[in-house]
């Protein structure tokens, strides 16, 4: 599924621009649901609900309804929230087991796309 | 929200959701009461019941399809629920709920809650669910 957020990944910055994080999380270890956390300049609170769609139709266009099953969200971060912040601290292509990031414990994290705003 | 207090009004529209979730539960699956801890000795059904995980929640109330990604309620659910998941269970927020949100953004989730048609509250409404 990894790879399936990676073309994603590249559509998006295709069709709008560059992406800060672009990140995989699953909260815990009862609930096999993943939240897809994206952070960039042009996402904001004014065109949020244009750009959840369009992140929305790629991610079921992309996915298998299976695979679309096991997304419990979109979360669309400014570049300032902290959890973006502590996320920009890994490197592109990470994966993280058990870490605790801005006080949660991640069970799982793909980090697919990192890149500090100032080199966006 | 009248008098101001957005962080404390945030941390109630979180007990909101949770309390319709778990309505929501019960009547799907025709309980007279949520189950409690005295009257639960299985583990794995505690797990599953005594949780204030709103992912857990959406399953065994049976609303899953309305907000999953595919359903009508994918949007409201994402900017609900992203501001209450991301530093772990949600009622953590109670630990810095004095700073952490402002009038804007407790607006914004009390509209992704309430606001017709697409909120999370008008959407069960109209599938009478709620």
């Amino acid at each position: 599924m990894v790879e399936k957020f990676k073309t994603i990944l590249n559509s998006i910055e295709t069709e709008r621009g560059n992406v800060a994080i672009f990140a995989l999380l699953r909260m815990d270890e009862f609930v096999d649901k993943w939240t897809v956390v994206i952070s960039a300049p042009w996402a904001t609170d004014e065109n949020r609900h244009e750009v959840f769609e369009m992140i929305r139709k790629k991610i079921v266009d992309t996915l298998t309804s299976a695979e679309a099953s096991e997304i419990a969200r979109i979360a669309i971060f400014p570049i300032d929230e902290h959890l973006i912040q502590e996320l920009l601290q890994f490197k592109s292509d990470t994966v993280v087991e058990n870490k605790k990031i801005n006080g949660n414990d991640i069970h799982s994290a793909y980090i697919i796309k990192s890149e500090t705003p100032a080199l966006v | 929200m009248s008098n101001q207090e957005w962080s404390v009004a945030v941390y109630i529209m979180g007990f909101v959701l949770e309390c319709i979730l778990k309505a929501l539960t019960c009547k799907a699956l025709n309980l007279a009461t949520y189950p409690e801890i005295k009257s639960t000795k299985h583990e794995k059904i505690k797990s599953y019941f005594l949780t204030h995980d709103f992912d857990m929640l959406l399953i065994i109330s049976g609303t899953s399809q309305i907000f999953g990604l595919s359903g009508e309620g994918a949007s409201s659910w994402s900017g609900f629920t992203q501001e209450y998941t991301k530093s772990g269970a949600w009622t953590n927020i109670r630990y810095d709920v004095l700073s952490r949100f402002d009038e804007k953004k407790a607006k914004s989730l009390y509209a992704y809650l309430t606001a017709p048609p697409d909120g999370i509250i008008p959407i069960l409404e109209s599938k009478k669910l709620w």
